[in-house]
């Protein structure tokens, strides 16, 4: 059954079409089963929820594309890119690849808007920020983790 | 917001994490209410603030609060000025 009810794809699909400059890849890092055979230890509930989701929304857009990386055998790739859990979503606009922009668990509800928002803004290259915001962010020499805690709402 | 700063700066990572799927990390950092931000593990910010506040934060947990602004006053903390969602 679809996530995105069709008059929503309508008004994404013509969103997208407007918004999106650079071309986005979607990198879901997630847990590809055989089946309904699960390993103890390696479940993950939300996984077939993230992955009908992602293929929704990279439908509305030739600009979207999708890439897969399971997150058991194809260990070096999350290592690289910092991801230690799944689901989790990264992105990359064109050859700039973003693994400092992380979604760990489905971006659904109220976090739906601000994913699309996201997705926008990375294909844009613009920032949505405040200039004294941005002056300060560029001058920052040490690292920060920042994790926000959300629900669907 | 914690996303669009990470896209002005590489160093820093920011993740948005669902405490539902993830509650064992919720746990961990005695989530509440929700929107919750950790900086560095150290400081914390319950709600949805405005970006100056946000900023002052980050940039509280690394020690560089003189990348503020002069103009920029330090803002009232801890109270949040957007809706927050009870556990």
């Amino acid at each position: 059954m679809p996530i995105l009810q069709p008059q929503d794809k309508q008004a994404l699909k013509t969103r997208l079409r407007k918004e999106l400059k650079r071309k986005i890849t979607i990198n879901l890092y997630t847990l590809r089963s055989a089946g309904l055979l699960f390993l103890p230890g390696r479940e993950c509930p939300s996984c077939p929820q993230m992955h009908e989701l992602l293929e929704e929304i990279v439908d509305l857009s030739p600009s979207l594309n999708l890439e897969y990386f399971d997150f058991y055998t194809q260990p070096e790739e999350a290592q690289s890119e910092g991801v230690d859990r799944i689901p989790c979503i990264t992105f990359k606009a064109g050859e700039q690849n973003y693994p400092n922009i992380k979604y760990y668990g489905v971006p659904s509800g109220y976090e739906f808007a601000a994913f699309l928002e996201d997705i926008i803004s990375i294909s844009r290259n613009v920032s949505p920020l405040q200039l004294p915001t941005r002056k300060a962010l560029r001058r920052l020499d040490k690292e920060v983790t920042v994790k926000v805690f959300v629900t669907p709402g | 917001m914690a996303h669009a700063m990470a896209m002005e700066s590489p160093k820093i990572t920011a993740e948005v994490i669902q405490a539902q799927e993830f509650q064992h990390l919720a746990r961990q950092h005695a989530v509440r209410s929700v929107p919750k931000t950790i900086f560095n593990n150290v400081v914390e910010l319950s709600g949805a603030v405005p970006e100056p506040i946000f900023l002052d934060r980050l940039l509280t947990a690394v020690g560089k609060q003189h990348l503020l602004e002069n103009n920029q006053t330090s803002p009232n903390l801890g109270v949040p000025s957007g809706p927050m969602t009870r556990l």
